[in-house]
């Protein structure tokens, strides 16, 4: 899953340590998220879309588009 | 900021930190020396062939190895970090099962490190627990990963030293299967650990 969060966390100015203490995670908790490494669980993404007034969508999109969004030809394939 | 309440992993530790890495190995390597000094003190002692200076020089190396493992354990402590818990527990189950067959069999000394073993053992379950409340869900998975690499890798020594048994080679000690056990852990833990950093 990608997300947006460090383009949203730089925006309004925090640092990984100032997340982290919002959500009640850990700040590696954050900067794997962030990187990456880390899908959060469902809660802490409600959370954290909750956290910047946003749709969880709006931060977090998956890899691949959902089968609805895909083109016909790469679905029959 | 407004003050917001530190979670699971917050200032409080939990988690091992970087210089926790170098403090493991400081640990291992005392533990290791403790443990090769204790067990050629034990062999001097029984033997009785050694010169008046070798006991009490495998008496102070003995000492120094422990000494090295608790004091990597007090700095994990002193910064704050939890792991010092868990590492502590081991250390302590480590150390016992070095020391359960030294002593006479039915000996007050036998008899009393066969209980103190319940006091590292205690610590390091409560360790456990306490992880498991006060993690957050990122540290969560990576205590179940170390734990899932500690019972892999207990799992294989139990096997291979069942086998071994069976084919003739000298009684394995099981309680070394505890201090394997979390060893194995603590290393699995670390090692997880780094994946998400």
């Amino acid at each position: 899953v990608k997300n947006r969060l460090r383009v949203l966390r730089a925006e309004r100015g925090w640092s990984q340590a100032d997340l982290s203490a919002r959500l009640a995670v850990s700040r590696q908790t954050v900067n794997a998220i962030e990187t990456g490494r880390y899908d959060p669980s469902l809660p802490l993404a409600f959370k954290i879309a909750g956290l910047f007034d946003l749709l969880i969508e709006e931060v977090f999109e998956p890899e691949r588009p959902p089968i609805a969004d895909r083109p016909r030809e790469e679905l029959s394939s | 900021m407004e003050n917001v309440k530190i979670g699971a992993c917050g200032p409080a530790g939990v988690r091992p930190k970087k210089e926790s890495g170098q403090d493991l190995i400081l640990m291992a390597l005392g533990v290791a020396g403790f443990l090769l000094a204790f067990a050629a003190l034990a062999r001097a002692m029984r033997t009785a062939v050694s010169n008046g200076t070798l006991i009490p020089l495998l008496g102070l190396a003995s000492l120094a190895g422990l000494g090295v493992a608790v004091w990597a354990v007090v700095r994990m402590w002193r910064r704050g970090d939890d792991a010092a818990l868990m590492n502590a527990g081991s250390l302590g189950i480590v150390v016992w099962t070095g020391l359960i067959d030294k002593w006479p069999e039915g000996s007050p000394l036998a008899v009393g490190s066969a209980l103190l073993m319940l006091a590292p053992a205690s610590l390091f379950a409560w360790s456990i627990f306490r992880l498991a409340r006060r993690a957050d869900e990122l540290y969560r998975r990576i205590a179940l990963e170390g734990l899932a690499f500690g019972a892999a890798v207990s799992l294989f020594a139990a096997l291979t030293g069942a086998a071994l048994e069976s084919a003739g080679l000298p009684r394995f000690n099981w309680a070394w299967m505890a201090a394997i056990l979390v060893v194995s852990c603590g290393v699995g833990i670390v090692l997880a650990n780094r994946r998400y950093q």
